[in-house]
């Protein structure tokens, strides 16, 4: 609702201020031009040929949320999109996701080169000569070991990265330039979450009370930014590091500026106040569209960005509770899913549908699978056939005395879900089946998915990495503690994702991941929804910006003007 | 007058307690743990976690905990956030200037033109008077979340007046922050203007009907004087009590004008530590809020000594 508000007033509201305020201005212009389709897509221009990038200026660009740490590492201070976004362009790692194919190996960064053994156990890294921390003091392979010595100790509160490093038996740095990674067992992530997941750090830096470390506010990487200051509440800002090894970056600042509240965002956005405007809701997104003075700033100003990230939304059922139990019942509810009208009334069409757990465009989904269409029908029959029938005539289907009635549980943060939900309430009515809405604070919410106190609940999951193991969110052994909250057990699906982690051959393994997303889709484990778009809208002067699926790379970007 | 403030500063003591205990009861019993990690990273994670916990004392009973909390709090420890790891007492001292400035200029202009103008309403019978008594009461029912929007769209818009900056207090400068404070000061002051206008108008209208006016009246004492002097001081009784009620409100903030104008506040400050259950930096807000409730409450109890004479503090007891 209050998404939605943002965009009557973004629309309405300052559309009627224009009409009253400024009619010479306005009268003055030329009339506003339709939005070219790269623009309604919301696909960045390609680079104007004969342009040469230019050194200078400050960049700045919005976030909808601040984060409580500049650290990859820390429990509580390191927040997955938040630090991406934050530290990406000052914390390095070893290898780096290729944007152009993210499914692919990755592409040395601080390292020159790595080898594997065959046995998979043994990983062998030549470090780039001649890097240095933006403090000046020389990489070596004892930073990185430190990194690892830090994140291994059991009193610190690193329990989140060190999850990634469970299997590891020992990191050594036989000399400067070497680090040698061994594992316990062959897993084949392992390598690949090491390269791309811990950073670079000064040793020095990491002596002392690990939660008092000055570096958590103030990290010091080897990035092609260094950190400038932080101002609480308000913004912070990068200057750009001249003594970077690699192609240093264009604009001499980096602002970032934190304005959580959506209305403002907007406001601010229209004012020109910045560079990359990011998290643009779907209704503020479409309400620029319309080629009416209103939005003249924004169709002349503005080239958008819809980038598909690696994040589906799913809704899934708890498989303890005794409808949940039946994948008939789960279908059939997927069946009674208003498809057609959440893509239309809540995601305005911007979100592409998905039935896969894997990214998108990668060989591991299964083409032939499409999302279940709309059919009450259908759902009708296959709910009889499950023996849920209306027996008492309350209008809700029951079985052995039980009504079939549950609770979606839903943070009272998402936007989307208070919309959606209500849709589906009276999709599922329709069929006999009653259900609830239950809306928490997120604190809570983590404790009752953690607790498995649910019926159903609604999340996305997220990465950024096009490979990715799905273990822990589908294996049984996951239901108890891991991420299988719904409590999901299919012994063909175990056997095929303990199969997948000992494949090494990328081939073979999306073969084998294919038929998970079969399995999945036969099960109706979840329901899946669809893939989040990112939706950003870029300055004219900027040039050089590219989504990926991790992020954009600011050292690429600058400015025209 | 010293044993009376010496009596009611020691009768805090016990108030004080009772408030803590049950913010910290109220903010422990609420489900959620500031130590939990995202949904993505549980798993094998969780067993050291449960360390984590242990080391930081969470899993010991409530009332250890809060007799560890209290047996910091008196040597003014407020411990270290959950969350960011920083000093609690360092991010309260960022958060609460700010929030006594935008509110505490707020309730200097609330009160400041809520005495004049309650007096002119009660004094004149205009219809012009009625349309204003008539307008605050709309006014005050008014929420401010919408008004500060409406505000900056009006103020802050480059296709309306964009006269008006939008985020936060300035980068220095008296100007600038003046600037600045305009708007969230405008937004907290109006409830507050519009409340104390009408306790005002109501005491004074009340004060003028009493004998001693009309004896005040009936002396030749001008009529001027008769208002300014006689019935006003009698009819601040009400809003000496409104002042004390709005005093602890300057320190605790507001969490949707701190939000929209982009102000890091005590209102921001304590609605991200409840929902992150940061509970160092929970209680430390709290213990703000009810020294700064109590101090308050001392401070109109004694005003009301001085501006009535027929309150006096009884030295017998």
């Amino acid at each position: 609702m209050r998404v939605l508000l943002t965009g009557l007033l973004a629309s309405g509201l300052l559309g009627a201020c224009t009409c009253q305020k400024k009619p010479a201005e306005l009268d003055a212009g030329a009339p506003v031009p339709a939005p070219s389709a790269e623009w309604m897509q919301g696909k960045l221009p390609a680079p104007k040929p004969g342009e040469a990038p230019k050194k200078g200026g400050t960049f700045t660009l919005r976030v909808n949320l601040e984060p409580t740490g500049l650290t990859r590492l820390h429990d509580q201070m390191a927040e997955g999109t938040m630090t991406r976004l934050t530290v990406g362009p000052i914390y390095e790692t070893l290898g780096r996701v290729d944007p152009k194919a993210p499914e692919g190996p990755l592409l040395p960064l601080l390292a020159e080169a790595w080898e594997e053994s065959d046995d998979h156990l043994t990983l062998t890294v030549r470090l780039r000569g001649g890097v240095r921390f933006h403090d000046g003091s020389p990489l070596t392979a004892k930073d990185f070991k430190a990194v690892v010595d830090v994140i291994l100790n059991p009193k610190n509160a690193t329990a989140a990265i060190r999850n990634y490093l469970a299997d590891l038996d020992a990191v050594t740095a036989p000399d400067e330039r070497t680090l040698v990674v061994k594992w316990k067992r062959p897993y084949f992530l392992a390598n690949r979450t090491f390269l791309g997941t811990i950073p670079a750090m000064p040793a020095k830096a990491l002596d002392g009370d690990f939660d008092a470390l000055p570096i958590h506010r103030a990290p010091i990487g080897t990035g092609p930014f260094r950190f400038e200051k932080w101002e609480a509440g308000s913004s912070m800002s990068y200057a750009r590091h001249d003594g970077y090894w690699g192609q240093k970056a264009w604009v001499d600042r980096v602002v970032i500026r934190f304005v959580k509240d959506e209305t403002v965002a907007a406001q601010l956005w229209e004012r020109g106040e910045f560079d990359l405007m990011t998290r643009i809701p779907p209704t503020v997104w479409r309400a620029v569209e319309a080629p009416v003075e209103a939005n003249r700033w924004a169709i002349t100003g503005y080239q958008r960005s819809a980038f598909v990230e690696n994040t589906y939304t799913w809704i899934g059922w708890n498989e303890r509770r005794p409808f949940f139990g039946d994948a008939r019942v789960r279908r059939a509810l997927a069946l009674l899913y208003p498809r057609e009208q959440v893509a239309r009334l809540v995601d305005l069409g911007l979100e592409p549908p998905t039935t896969c757990p894997y990214y998108a465009s990668k060989e591991s989904c299964d083409p032939a699978i499409t999302p279940l269409p709309a059919d009450p029908g259908g759902a009708r029959r296959l709910l009889d056939e499950a023996g849920w029938k209306d027996s008492d005539g309350d209008g809700v289907r029951d079985k052995d005395g039980v009504p079939l009635r549950f609770t979606f549980l839903a943070t009272t943060y998402s936007v989307k879900l208070g919309k959606l939900l209500p849709l589906f309430q009276e999709a599922l009515r329709q069929g006999g089946v009653e259900g609830d809405i239950e809306r928490i604070d997120p604190g809570a919410y983590s404790s009752r998915v953690r607790a498995r106190d649910f019926d159903v609940i609604a999340m996305s999951w997220s990465s950024t990495d096009a490979v990715q193991d799905v273990f822990q969110i589908f294996h049984s052994s996951q239901a108890k503690e891991g991420s299988n909250s719904v409590g999901y057990a299919n012994p063909e699906v175990d056997a095929l994702l303990e199969q997948i982690r000992t494949e090494f051959d990328p081939k073979a393994r999306a073969a084998l991941e294919r038929q998970v997303h079969r399995k999945l889709f036969d099960d109706q484990v979840y329901l899946f929804l669809s893939l989040r778009p990112q939706l950003d809208a870029v300055k004219n002067r900027v040039r050089g910006l590219v989504p990926g699926i991790a992020w954009y790379r600011l050292q690429d970007v600058w400015l025209s003007e | 007058m010293k044993r009376y403030l010496l009596r009611r500063l020691l009768l805090m003591v016990p108030t004080f307690l009772g408030i803590t205990v049950l913010t910290f009861a109220v903010a422990h019993l609420a489900p959620g743990d500031p130590l939990q990690l995202d949904q993505e990273t549980v798993g094998a994670a969780q067993a050291d976690v449960a360390k984590q916990r242990a080391e930081k004392g969470l899993d010991a009973p409530l009332p250890v905990q809060y007799g560890r909390w209290l047996s910091r709090v008196v040597r003014f420890d407020f411990g270290r956030s959950y969350i960011d790891q920083r000093p609690v007492s360092e991010k309260l001292a960022e958060a609460l200037p700010r929030t006594a400035l935008v509110s505490g200029l707020a309730v200097l202009f609330a009160f400041g033109l809520a005495v004049p103008l309650g007096v002119f309403l009660a004094t004149r019978k205009t219809l012009l008077s009625r349309a204003v008594s008539a307008g605050l009461t709309v006014v005050w029912g008014v929420p401010t979340f919408w008004v500060a929007v409406l505000l900056l769209l009006v103020f802050s818009n480059p296709r309306a007046l964009d006269v008006l900056p939008m985020q936060g207090l300035g980068e220095g400068g008296l100007v600038d922050l003046a600037w600045h404070l305009v708007l969230p000061v405008a937004c907290l002051t109006y409830p507050t203007l519009a409340i104390a206008t009408r306790q005002v108008r109501a005491a004074m209208q009340e004060a003028l009907t009493q004998d001693y006016v009309k004896a005040a009246r009936a002396r030749g004492i001008p009529e001027r004087r008769v208002v300014w002097r006689h019935a006003l001081r009698n009819s601040l009784l009400p809003v000496v009590t409104l002042l004390g009620f709005s005093l602890p409100h300057v320190l605790g903030g507001s969490v949707v004008i701190e939000r929209v104008f982009g102000i890091p506040g005590m209102g921001l400050l304590a609605f991200d530590s409840v929902g992150t259950r940061d509970y160092p930096t929970v209680m430390g807000v709290a213990t703000v809020m009810a020294v700064a409730t109590l101090l308050s409450m001392l401070a109109v109890d004694v005003a009301y000594g001085f501006i009535d004479p027929r309150i006096r503090v009884e030295e017998s007891s």
